[in-house]
């Protein structure tokens, strides 16, 4: 399964700075997901900054991978630039089913 | 067992005013934003609890009215329940699964079901069957169904809303539309619970309309 932008370059951006292979950054990045209640299909630049910030330093500090602190802030602060947009149907749906828009 | 008939009662009739009102509500909503999803769960709200059901408890119930009349209040009934529960099915594979092509086979496979079913009644006990008893394999097979797929909206739901709660600690999900999901997760559970009841009630030769009558 392919995932959304937003994840597409997180872990590409992951790799190129660490030792780890594709397989185990794609996975790492997926297991920050779940625990953040996300899918990398659908997954946004913004979600993505904040799970750059509260969960992956302390996954990529499980992998071995040296300052993920300052590799997460600096890939949060970068990610925010490039407006990735993901989709939530079923948040939008619940919102609209609400009365809003 | 008064006590309990008047409870029953009491709990159909809020159950049919609560579709009622929340179906048109939605529908509303739906011709204001064109979209699917309002249009499908409006649909199904309206269709099976404002009025298929209601209309089967009456073809049921009502002997005072003529035979054919009864018969022909159960077949309004029948297609009413039939597109209501395609709906949830369409809401379903829209909002929870749009992506998977399963989702889609799912919904078509249950239309072709409940095609069949019909036909299975209708050529079997016919509707006078499940009108005046609630006689009849592919009626209570048809009536399965909306149990199947609010059984796969409760699951879908469910698990949308763990989800929710999770994004909900980072700040990344609205409190307000976490609870709704958990909401429509609970009723698909209760829909569901309430469909299988009744058909498995039915396979036993429980007619809880007759309970009513006497």
């Amino acid at each position: 399964m392919h995932g959304s932008p937003a994840f597409a370059w997180t872990c590409a951006e992951i790799e190129r700075a660490t030792s780890l292979s594709e397989l185990v950054t794609r996975g790492t990045v997926r297991l920050a997901l779940k625990q953040a209640g996300l899918e990398a299909q659908t997954v946004s630049g913004s979600e993505m900054a904040i799970v750059l910030r509260e969960i992956l330093p302390q996954e990529l500090a499980n992998r071995a991978v040296a300052d993920t602190r300052r590799l997460c802030s600096d890939l949060a602060i970068r990610i925010l630039k490039r407006n990735f947009t993901g989709s939530d149907a079923v948040s939008d749906v619940f919102h609209r089913l609400g009365g809003g828009k | 067992m008064d006590s309990a008939r008047a409870l029953a009662a009491l709990g159909g009739l809020v159950f049919v005013f609560a579709s009622i009102l929340i179906g048109i509500r939605l529908l509303a909503l739906a011709t204001r934003t064109h979209r699917l999803p309002e249009l499908c769960i409006g649909l199904a709200l309206l269709l099976m609890g404002g009025l298929g059901y209601p209309l089967i408890m009456t073809a049921r119930m009502a002997v005072r009215l003529g035979a054919p009349a009864r018969v022909g209040v159960m077949a309004v009934a029948v297609v009413l329940l039939g597109v209501g529960t395609l709906a949830v099915g369409v809401f379903n594979w829209q909002v929870c699964r749009p992506a998977e092509r399963w989702s889609f086979w799912v919904v078509v496979a249950a239309a072709l079901s409940m095609l069949a079913c019909m036909g299975l009644q209708l050529v079997g006990p016919g509707l006078e069957a499940a009108a005046f008893h609630n006689r009849g394999l592919g009626f209570r097979v048809f009536l399965l169904h909306s149990a199947l797929l609010s059984g796969w909206g409760a699951y879908e739901s469910l698990r949308a809303w763990a989800r929710l709660r999770r994004r909900l600690r980072l700040g990344l999900a609205d409190a307000v539309v976490t609870e709704r999901v958990l909401l429509w997760g609970i009723a698909s559970v209760a829909s569901t619970i309430v469909g299988g009841t009744s058909t498995i009630a039915g396979f036993l030769g429980i007619n809880f309309a007759a309970a009513f009558q006497s």
